[in-house]
């Protein structure tokens, strides 16, 4: 094959070398003037290269494919060779050439990565559609008709690019299913902008590599199956052209229609087992407020902010007293506040973070303030926080699979964020005894014994706001997938929780959460795919150790008893069947 | 082994409802030289366009050395030389190119041989083929067939709009092909007396059906001009009637009547041919 390809192409290189060196010289011409001083130079000029690029494909796609099946074939269909091998030979120097020239762009600086997966995608495209078109009517001339197609096939898919850019907004939530918001917008960039891009950078791109692939495949078809024995083609291309105009639209509907049916018949599934809960019966302060400037300020000479304790403490008091009356208020995370612990690295800590604080933050101002207290060595304020914080999270009713998560994570965090320094003031004391208490507290609220947080008028979240069609497209489309990502995350969590259940003792369940984080188990609890059982896990065998570890060592007790597959070496607490470990950091005091 | 180089069987072709050919069947046995005789449209192209395998059938069924020319392609080609109507080779390259650029593909492809025939062709190796006359492209032509040992070869009208001393040169160069290798060729041709002394077969063919096919010396055999007088009726196997200085002629086919098979006059392949197809003509 690559032997009868170099053959072939060093003939069409012998045929159409002139020509071939003129349109090098040419777009060489092009970069040389994008790397002069371009102050003076008129646009026409600068955007010379590019439209060269554009063009080459044209030139390229048309005159080989027309080279092809010119004066029906001349000896090219008398050699040895399948002829679609003949088709491939050519279709890919075509390609080739049409990505040499279109990457000389990427040289001059013009179009950064994003646009050239953008770019390659659409060359593919037009590439595809233009020998396509060049092969059926047998001359380059009419490559120009398979450009036009191309706003043909733009005006098809249009519905379909919202609906997938609706997809890829929440593709993210397959990884981190509690969110009910989606990917809000890329960091940096407005809402609107973001779905900007993800439809030029992520939905446009996978449809053109589609339809190129299609076109590509469809011209191999017709090649080999109708040009080269002399067959009508008329009939499969009117057909072709029948089927695939009209399938865009038709897999939107589909896909929505199918998106649509399979969450309702999840939403069937847990609705049955359980009430849904309705927006009324959510305390006031689970609805959005706002007013989060008040819990932050500016870091002097920094661009970053920082949360006021003071203000956290004074909110905590608020939910302490008021209870199920006081407002919520929503809160940006600020995630990078937050101290790595020692025994983490900074990819590992993010990677947990992005879990807790990307999503959502309304909560984090409460870790925040507590670790700014410990630092502050307020011991007391540290923990009517930490007790603002069980109360806000107990107010919420029902307590669903969800509320469960955000305690488990914050206690997780709580557990791992506490600055060192603070374990040798026996002050600190009351504070582990508060996270004890509660971490004794805490168990795992299987899926399908807590009910959705989801009411079911979210299955038709049409925000008519939105006054593009396309737009209403996208964040129904997305709510459809986001959804769907929430239940199976719910069936899978479910099946987890209701395995480890099962398991009768200790080494059992340690055993499971081995299956469950592989063989590197600190990326495995950190894993935001399956950290259910495997954190409370951590909390309940090992934080629990290590908080009666400590506690026992301020108090001046002896260290506790440790289950058996817990061991102590060099400082740091083993779990000898998961590989989860804690660092004591006083090793000298417990001895 | 099949002793049928050759072999369509009732087989039709259309173009946009016109029909090119009719339930044509067409033996040709190996080894032999076989003409293919017709005039412009008659289906000459068609033909060896579906033998090759460039053109499908609309029903029946082809078989060139026992192979269907679509589903056995690449092996027929590696079995089979073609030269195709008119100039279709690279006009870009120079002859010793060609030769180079076929040479990859072709295992049995001798560029001893080839440069070879050049030599005795008085062919220029390096002068760029799109600059030859006719007459040097159709030699080229052959060339590409007699540099390998092709079992059957395919000529589809190859001395079309030669001049007189081209056509003797390339006819000189097949007749050595045919004397070196035993292969089959398959000849199309309107221009009949260059191609008679060569041939062993002929099959002539007039829109889109073959009227006759076999032996070329049994072709002369049963068609006979007979004299006739201007009031005489209708003779049995009668084909036409013409009129050559005055007098009438019937050409009859003798195989319908055997007392005429000792009379009248024999004919040569091309006034078979016009007796044939006029009969049928409009």
């Amino acid at each position: 094959m690559f032997r009868d390809a170099l053959t072939l192409w060093q003939l069409e290189w012998k045929r159409c070398k002139w020509l071939w060196t003129g349109v090098i010289v040419l777009m060489a011409a092009g970069q040389a003037m994008l790397k002069l001083p371009q102050e003076n130079m008129p646009g026409f000029l600068k955007w010379c290269p590019l439209g060269l690029a554009f063009l080459s494909p044209l030139f390229f796609s048309g005159a080989i494919a027309s080279i092809l099946v010119r004066n029906r074939l001349p000896i090219l269909l008398t050699l040895p060779v399948k002829s679609r091998r003949i088709y491939w030979i050519y279709y890919f120097g075509a390609l080739i050439l049409c990505f040499l020239f279109a990457s000389t762009l990427c040289l001059t600086q013009v179009f950064s990565f994003v646009d050239l997966l953008l770019g390659v995608s659409l060359l593919f495209l037009i590439h595809s559609v233009v020998f396509w078109s060049a092969l059926l009517h047998r001359d380059g001339n009419t490559a120009v008709p398979g450009l036009l197609m191309l706003f043909v096939l733009y005006f098809a898919a249009y519905p379909l690019i919202p609906f997938l850019s609706g997809f890829f907004l929440a593709l993210p939530l397959s990884q981190i299913p509690w969110e009910s918001g989606g990917l809000p917008a890329f960091p940096g960039f407005s809402s609107s902008l973001t779905w900007k891009m993800v439809d030029w950078y992520f939905s446009i791109p996978v449809i053109a590599m589609v339809f190129g692939i299609v076109f590509t495949f469809s011209g191999a078809l017709l090649w080999s199956g109708k040009i080269c024995s002399g067959r009508n083609i008329h009939r499969p291309v009117v057909l072709f052209l029948l089927l695939l105009l009209p399938a865009p639209f038709l897999l939107t509907l589909g896909g929505y229609a199918a998106l649509t049916g399979m969450e309702w018949v999840f939403h069937r599934h847990w609705e049955k087992r359980f009430p849904v809960q309705r927006d009324s019966s959510c305390p006031e302060f689970y609805k959005n407020g706002s007013g989060h400037h008040s819990f932050y300020r500016r870091i002097k000479g920094s661009e970053r902010t920082e949360v006021i304790p003071e203000k956290v403490l004074e909110y905590s008091r608020r939910i302490t007293r008021e209870g199920q009356n006081a407002k919520r208020i929503s809160i940006p995370s600020s995630k990078s506040l937050l101290n790595i612990p020692e025994w983490m690295n900074k990819q590992e800590w993010e990677k947990y973070l992005f879990s807790f604080g990307f999503c959502s933050g309304y909560d984090s101002i409460f870790l925040e303030g507590s670790l700014a207290c410990l630092n502050r060595k307020q011991w007391g304020e540290a923990e009517e926080i930490l007790r603002g914080y069980w109360d806000y999270l107990n107010f919420i009713e029902p307590q669903n699979f969800y509320i469960n998560r955000r305690r488990m994570f914050f206690l997780f965090l709580e557990l791992i964020s506490i600055p060192p320094s603070s374990l040798e003031d026996p002050g600190m004391l009351p504070v582990l005894r508060t996270l004890l208490k509660e971490l004794e507290r805490f168990s795992l609220i299987p899926a399908d014994l807590s009910p959705p947080y989801r009411s079911f008028s979210d299955l038709f979240p049409f925000s008519w706001e939105q006054d593009k069609l396309n737009q209403r497209i996208r964040s129904s489309s997305r709510s459809r997938f986001t959804n769907l990502f929430i239940y199976s995350a719910l069936v899978k969590g479910n099946r987890e929780i209701r395995k480890a259940a099962e398991c009768r003792t200790e080494e059992e369940l340690a055993r499971f959460v081995k299956t469950l984080s592989g063989p590197n188990a600190l990326s495995g609890l950190l894993s935001v795919r399956a950290h259910h059982v495997t954190g409370c896990y951590y909390l309940k065998v090992l934080g629990i150790a290590q908080l009666k570890y400590w506690i026992a060592a301020l108090e001046g007790k002896k260290a506790p008893e440790l289950p058996a597959h817990l061991t102590i070496r060099n400082g740091i607490v083993h779990d000898e069947i998961t590989g989860l470990y804690f660092k004591l950091y006083f090793k000298e005091r417990t001895r | 082994m099949s002793e049928i180089a050759i072999e369509m069987k009732n087989v039709c072709k259309h173009y946009s409802g016109h029909r090119v050919l009719e339930d044509f069947s067409l033996s040709v046995p190996k080894g032999a030289v076989y003409a293919l005789l017709g005039n412009n449209g008659a289906g000459k192209s068609t033909s060896i366009r579906i033998m090759t395998g460039q053109l499908a059938a609309d029903s029946g069924t082809v078989a060139v050395l026992g192979l269907d020319p679509l589903k056995n392609a690449v092996a027929l080609r590696l079995r089979m030389g073609y030269v195709p109507e008119t100039e279709r080779l690279f006009d870009f390259l120079t002859p010793t190119e060609l030769f180079g650029f076929l040479n990859h593909f072709f295992p049995d492809w001798s560029m001893e041989r080839a440069t070879e025939l050049l030599g005795e062709f008085h062919l220029p190796p390096d002068r760029k083929i799109g600059s030859f006359s006719r007459g040097m492209y159709a030699k080229t032509a052959l060339i590409t067939v007699m540099a390998r040992k092709a079992e059957v070869v395919i000529f589809d009208d190859p001395v079309l709009g030669l001049d007189t001393v081209s056509r003797a040169d390339f006819m000189d160069g097949l007749i050595r092909s045919i004397q070196e290798y035993e292969h089959t060729i398959l000849v199309s041709s309107h221009l009949i007396p260059e191609i008679e002394g060569i041939c062993d077969h002929a099959g002539i063919l007039a829109e889109g059906k073959l009227l006759y096919s076999g032996e070329t010396e049994q072709l002369k055999a049963r068609f006979r001009r007979i004299r006739i007088a201007g009031e005489d009726g209708l003779l049995c196997g009668e084909i036409c009637r013409k009129s050559i200085a005055g007098e009438s002629y019937a050409v009859v086919d003798v195989s319908e009547n055997i007392e005429l098979q000792e009379k009248g006059e024999t004919m040569n392949l091309e006034e078979i041919f016009l007796a044939l197809t006029r009969a049928v003509g409009p």
